[in-house]
């Protein structure tokens, strides 16, 4: 009762506000040894549901393909592509498949790219709301890095350790990338 | 509860928690949704803030808040034996239940807020006039 209550006296936003506001939204991959299905990898994002595009950028909300890439990944198949190696994803968007990958599919290390400098910063967001803080320098799990990377210039092998403080990767992700060139000559 | 039913309740769970549409989320049964427990589950898991910190927007909650107490409502075959259950219960753990009466207020409340917003915008101005003629 108190709950309907307090949903109704907290002046709920209009449909049209609250569209474009940014919210919790988690998505559940099942895991592979079913234990009774209640083992669940979630993965929690702050993100804008209704917003395919704004600002310049298209990184605002987990696009389908990266839900499908993330089943994919989850699969037995999936996993053995990824396990215990280091992965560069490119255009990341909200997160989403860097963060399955560092939470729960036992990645060494991974570096979450975007070209949107805001959208690698709400990356950082959504890692830390998954308890996945790049600032800590722990001794376990998985180093996980972001970076604005601009597309169109050479990586030097041996730099790259240096610049995202993570060995060359083994595997590059990428789930309906998209270079909008228009943006990159502004 | 029994797996099948604990499974159906984590779906919806999972369904909710990525802001399916609500009215394509799979529900349980209505019969399965009337037990207290289930509401408890329910609310525990869906709606209580102070368990799951990252909850959806509130209008996306309060949307499926409704229509998880119509698929209740709709559940109740006899008054006399459902309802003394679930829609009044003497236990404190059963919150969803009892919004059920505060829903049917929520359409009045709503409705009053509704009006009183073009009340607002059209008709107010009368009796500012009034006021400020008095002053002169």
């Amino acid at each position: 009762m108190s709950h309907l209550a307090s949903l109704l006296s907290s002046n709920i936003p209009s449909e049209s506000d609250s569209a474009q506001q940014k919210a919790f939204v988690t998505y559940t991959y099942p895991t592979t040894t079913t234990n009774n299905g209640l083992d669940e990898r979630a993965v929690t994002l702050l993100e804008s549901r209704s917003i395919i595009s704004s600002s310049g950028t298209t990184g605002l909300r987990t696009w389908e393909a990266a839900l499908v890439l993330g089943q994919f990944l989850c699969s037995e198949r999936g996993a053995g592509i990824i396990d215990g190696k280091n992965i560069l994803e490119l255009g990341a968007g909200t997160g989403m498949l860097s963060i399955l990958c560092a939470k729960h599919l036992g990645v060494s290390g991974i570096v979450s790219t975007d070209g949107d400098e805001a959208v690698v910063d709400a990356i950082k967001a959504n890692l830390f709301i998954n308890g996945l803080d790049t600032d800590e320098k722990s001794e376990q799990g998985p180093k996980v890095e972001t970076a604005a990377l601009k597309w169109g210039r050479p990586i030097n092998g041996s730099s790259f350790e240096e610049d995202y403080g993570m060995a060359v990767p083994d595997v590059i992700l990428g789930a309906d990338v998209v270079s909008c060139l228009h943006k990159l000559s502004s | 509860m029994d797996s099948t039913v604990q499974r159906s309740l984590r779906i919806l769970r999972r369904q909710y928690l990525q802001l399916v549409e609500p009215n394509l989320l799979r529900w349980p049964d209505d019969a399965v949704l009337k037990a207290q427990e289930v509401q408890t589950w329910i609310f525990d898991h869906l709606f209580n803030s102070e368990m799951v910190s990252t909850l959806p927007p509130e209008r996306y909650q309060l949307r499926v808040l409704k229509s998880l107490t119509a698929r209740i409502e709709r559940s109740i075959e006899d008054p006399e034996e459902d309802v003394r259950c679930p829609l009044f219960p003497y236990s404190p753990s059963n919150y969803i239940v009892r919004t059920y009466l505060l829903d049917l207020m929520t359409y009045i409340i709503t409705s009053f807020m509704v009006l009183g917003q073009l009340l607002k915008t059209g008709f107010i101005r009368y009796p500012a006039l009034i006021n400020f003629m008095f002053i002169v």
